[in-house]
């Protein structure tokens, strides 16, 4: 009942956010022109014509892809703090983020025009800081450990952003594309881009609702989950694999969209509880009403005076809400 | 009945004007392929009158042509007083493209420096115009691109005049140059770090064909500035040249303050015998930025002060 309830709290703010990023923007459009512009697929005059480009072309692909990157990214921080059984893994903290950000910053540095480029090496490199950490955290007899997990995350992400910072020092040209990259940002994605990452997301989060049980069974504790009849180390491979997946596809396109893989799961639980069936569901609904309606502040907020990249916006209610939970574990006193 | 025979007798006139002027229209609009700064052959229907123009010198010839861009970019500093009635909108690398605001200019094309490279897809794709990205890295190059830009715009006379009139220009600063030749550093940069303009770059090659000596930086330009390579305090005092040049990214107290708080610059001959001259950044960045021939008359000064009297006239195009 209380799923039931936040879910549909969720999928109304999702859908009513996605309907003012259509009414809002650095074009004033009136509502019924709005209306006019997603119905009328052939419009007649340049003005009519305008606002469907704007309306259909840009604000709209813009919004849903907001929703799915940030259901995909909060998706992701979910499964990863399920099979760390740590609350504070996320995308951006166990390297799955940086690998992609080196990778945007190797192709940026060897040809700062190869835009076309940067999604699929992106992709790739998220997927790849996904494996080695994932290779870092084996044990020769015991398989992978949360812990070991964790720790080989952090370090990763310790060394691919140290050769990113490095590369962008060595080809200081690079930097600007590089620098709005990380930032986050949707601006100037399209239905093209939409297309390219929804097959990944959609395949990745059903995938992921398929070991939830073993996830929920994963918390007992290793033993307990292979008494239970839990393969643990391929659902430990699978899941950091859709995590890395996910996180790839939705950083390819987004850029480094920081916090939402950790705050959305990591509230969630607290009102959901933690059974990963309802926590996934949830946290996929989260992630996209949080980053669709970040997305509309970060496109609105300076009025004509430009957009910012929604990936701060993320980051100053991210980081905010870590220091809350470490106030609230009592270590900051 | 008489009505519906003068209704047809209309629609047939009508009909044969069509076919008539058909033609005739069809011969106004040529199809121009430029190969761009980013090495893509781009197709533009000529003539155009829309321009986005995001390129400083597209927005100086346009003006100059008595042709009005659609838009234009907003520079760092002060912009060109005549520029104040044209429409800008947010433009840089900070969040891309304002696209909604683009496209209600419907712009026939969008014409950019390489450096947004990043912004041509999704531009093209949301406004369906020909985006041209055009760098400027030698007079010849400027020349070049304004006569494209007289292409597009159906204008080319006024362009050769455009294109005459600052070489006749540049010609006139030449001859008012005396025999020296002085070796130039020329620098873009805050007080922390700075790049030396190569002569692959307008600065550079308006200082050799004004009668100066670049002095080239040890470091080859890169990818994505070609005429712009990195150096160091110490490259500086090695060359030791007669005349530095300086192109800010910082405002003027911030750079002075780094640059002469460094004991070693002080040493350097130019800073002694006070041939150190700041160019507004606005005039030299963009490659070129607005204004052409105002900054030629600036370089020619700042070889030699006596330079610019017998040619300043027409310095302010």
């Amino acid at each position: 009942m209380r799923f039931g309830a936040l879910a549909c709290v969720l999928i109304l703010l999702t859908v009513g956010g996605i309907a003012a990023s259509l009414a809002l923007g650095s074009v004033r459009i009136a509502l019924p022109d709005v209306l006019h512009a997603l119905t009328d697929a052939e419009p007649q005059t340049p003005e009519a014509k305008a606002r469907r480009t704007i309306v259909y072309d840009l604000r709209l692909p813009r919004a849903l892809l907001a929703a799915t990157v940030g259901g995909a990214l909060a998706v992701s921080g979910t499964l990863l703090q399920g099979v760390m059984r740590n609350p504070l893994a996320a995308p951006n903290i166990v390297g799955l983020t940086a690998g992609a950000g080196l990778a945007a910053t190797i192709v940026l540095a060897l040809r700062h025009d190869a835009i076309n480029a940067l999604p699929p090496c992106a992709f790739v490199g998220a997927i790849g800081a996904g494996l080695v950490v994932y290779a870092l955290s084996i044990h020769p007899t015991q398989g992978a450990s949360p812990v070991r997990m964790v720790l080989a995350g952090v370090a990763v992400t310790a060394v691919l952003t140290a050769i990113t910072t490095l590369l962008m020092v060595l080809n200081p040209t690079s930097v600007q594309s590089v620098v709005l990259w990380m930032s986050g940002t949707l601006n100037g994605l399209m239905w093209r881009e939409l297309w390219a990452t929804l097959p990944y997301i959609v395949v990745a989060t059903v995938a992921a609702l398929a070991l939830a049980r073993p996830l929920d069974l994963l918390q007992l504790g290793d033993d307990h989950a292979r008494s239970l009849g839990v393969r643990v180390e391929p659902v430990r491979f699978g899941t950091v694999a859709l995590a890395a997946v996910l996180c790839g596809a939705a950083v390819s396109v987004a850029g480094m969209i920081g916090f939402v893989g950790l705050v959305v799961p990591h509230l969630l639980r607290f009102i959901v509880g933690p059974k990963h069936l309802t926590l996934i569901i949830a946290s996929a609904l989260g992630g996209a009403a949080l980053l669709v309606l970040a997305d509309l502040a970060a496109r609105t907020i300076r009025g004509d005076q430009g957009e910012l990249p929604a990936g701060i916006l993320t980051a100053l209610l991210g980081g905010p809400y870590f220091i809350f939970l470490l106030h609230r574990a009592r270590l900051i006193r | 009945m008489k009505l519906t025979r003068i209704a047809t007798l209309a629609a047939g006139i009508a009909a044969m004007l069509t076919l008539c002027i058909t033609p005739a229209l069809g011969a106004q609009t040529d199809s121009i392929t430029v190969t761009d700064a980013l090495k893509r052959k781009v197709e533009v229907e000529a003539p155009v009158t829309r321009v986005a123009a995001f390129s400083p010198f597209v927005v100086d010839a346009m003006l100059d042509f008595e042709t009005k861009p659609v838009l234009r970019p907003t520079l760092p500093g002060p912009n060109p007083e005549r520029w104040s009635e044209l429409e800008t909108v947010p433009f840089d690398h900070s969040a891309g493209p304002p696209l909604e605001s683009i496209v209600v200019t419907d712009p026939q094309v969008i014409i950019l420096p390489s450096m947004y490279a990043r912004f041509v897809s999704p531009l093209e794709r949301s406004t369906g115009a020909p985006v041209l990205a055009l760098d400027v890295l030698s007079l010849e190059e400027l020349d070049r691109n304004v006569r494209t830009l007289g292409r597009l715009l159906g204008r080319t006379a006024d362009a050769e005049q455009w294109i005459t009139t600052r070489q006749e220009h540049l010609e006139t600063l030449r001859e008012n140059a005396g025999d020296t030749e002085p070796r130039v550093f020329a620098m873009f940069g805050t007080s922390r770090a700075f790049y030396g303009f190569t002569s692959n770059s307008y600065l550079g090659d308006l200082i050799n064909k004004l009668g100066g000596s670049l002095v080239e930086p040890p470091a080859q330009g890169s990818r994505g500035f070609p005429g712009l390579a990195q150096i160091s305090l110490e490259n500086i005092i090695a060359a030791d040249p007669d005349v530095i040049i300086l192109v800010r990214h910082a405002t003027p107290r911030e750079g002075e303050e780094g640059l002469e708080g460094q004991p070693a610059w002080r040493e350097l001959s130019a800073v002694k015998s006070g041939r150190v001259i700041t160019l507004p950044d606005r005039l030299f960045v963009t490659c070129p930025g607005s204004e052409p021939t105002a900054a030629a008359s600036l370089v020619a000064e700042a070889l030699r002060p006596a330079a610019l009297t017998a040619a300043d006239t027409d310095g302010e195009r």
